[in-house]
C-alpha cells in the first residue's frame, strides 16, 4: 500500500531532476545559442547614416507593434519597450554606426521569464521597420 | 574581482561593445547616461530549482506542509567605464538578483558574487571589442 503512493512523488522527483535547472543563478550570463549566433539573426544592416532618423524610425515601428516606449537615449542609440497584452513582452534595440555608410540595428526581447531566441519574431520586426524606412535591412555576418 | 582595464582610450566604443553583450545575454537596457559612462540593464527569468522542488515535495508528502518554491527573478546588472589612464579604460560591472516565490512574496535579495561569473562576463566582454574593432575595419 505504501509503495503505491511512494511511487507519484518520486516519479515528479525524477521528472523535474531531469527537466529543472539547479541552480537558478546560472541564469545570469545563461544563453541557449552562441554569442555570433544571437547577433547574426538579432542584427540587420541599413543602408544609411542618419541616426536620427534611425531612433525615430524604431520608436514608431514598436508603437505601431503596441509597445510603449520606457527609455530612450540619443547618444548610445537605444531604445527599450514593453508590450502588455496578457503577457510583458520587453524589447531593447541598439543601432551603432557599420564602416561609413551602414548602421546595424540590434534588437533582443523577453517574453515574460524567457528570453527570445527563435528568429521568427526578430525577422517580423525587421520587416516592420525595414518598411518604416523604406530600406531593405541586410542580414550581416556577426 | 568587478573591474576589467581594457586597453583603449575610446570609451564611447567600450560602452557600445559592453551595450551589445548586455544584449548577447539577453538584458533589457533600463538606464543609459552615456557622459557617466553608465549602463543599467535587467532580466527577468525561471527561477525554479530541481532541489528546492524536490524538498518541497517531500515536505507536502511527509507532513502535508506546504512549502513556498521560488519561481522567477529579475537579474540586475550595472556597468561603468571610466578612463583609468590616457591609454586605459577601466570597466566595473555588478551583478544582483531579486527573487519571487510561487506566493509572490520576495524571498531572496542579493548581490551576486562568484569571481567564475565575472571573469565568463568580462571574456565576452573582451570577444565583443573584439568584434567591434573587426566590424570597423570592414
Amino acid at each position: 500500500m505504501m509503495k503505491k503512493y511512494a511511487i507519484v512523488p518520486l516519479m515528479a522527483l525524477v521528472f523535474c531532476l531531469a527537466g529543472c535547472q539547479t541552480d537558478s543563478r546560472t541564469q545570469v550570463l545563461d544563453t541557449s545559442k552562441s554569442q555570433v549566433q544571437l547577433r547574426a539573426y538579432q542584427t540587420r544592416a541599413y543602408e544609411t547614416t542618419d541616426r536620427d532618423k534611425m531612433l525615430r524610425t524604431i520608436i514608431g515601428t514598436l508603437q505601431d507593434l503596441a509597445f510603449v516606449v520606457d527609455k530612450a537615449d540619443a547618444t548610445l542609440g537605444t531604445v527599450s519597450a514593453t508590450k502588455l497584452n496578457g503577457y510583458a513582452l520587453r524589447i531593447t534595440v541598439t543601432i551603432r554606426p557599420r564602416g561609413t555608410t551602414q548602421i546595424l540595428v540590434r534588437a533582443n526581447a523577453q517574453y515574460n521569464i524567457t528570453p527570445v531566441e527563435d528568429p521568427t519574431p526578430y525577422q517580423q520586426f525587421f520587416e516592420a521597420l525595414s518598411k518604416a524606412m523604406f530600406l531593405e535591412g541586410q542580414q550581416v555576418d556577426a | 574581482m568587478q573591474t576589467r582595464r581594457f586597453e583603449t582610450a575610446d570609451e564611447a566604443k567600450l560602452l557600445q561593445a559592453s551595450a551589445a553583450v548586455i544584449q548577447d545575454l539577453g538584458f533589457s537596457i533600463d538606464e543609459t547616461a552615456v557622459p557617466a559612462g553608465l549602463i543599467v540593464a535587467s532580466k527577468d527569468r525561471d527561477a525554479t530549482e530541481a532541489g528546492q522542488v524536490a524538498g518541497a515535495i517531500m515536505m507536502a508528502v511527509l507532513f502535508g506542509a506546504r512549502m513556498p518554491i521560488d519561481t522567477k527573478q529579475k537579474i540586475r546588472v550595472s556597468l561603468v567605464t571610466r578612463p583609468s589612464s590616457s591609454q586605459n579604460t577601466a570597466v566595473r560591472v555588478t551583478f544582483q538578483r531579486i527573487v519571487w516565490n510561487d506566493q509572490n512574496q520576495l524571498s531572496k535579495i542579493e548581490g551576486l558574487s562568484d569571481p567564475a561569473m565575472y571573469q565568463q562576463f568580462f571574456d565576452k566582454l573582451s570577444q565583443s571589442v573584439f568584434l567591434t574593432a573587426n566590424e570597423i575595419q570592414k
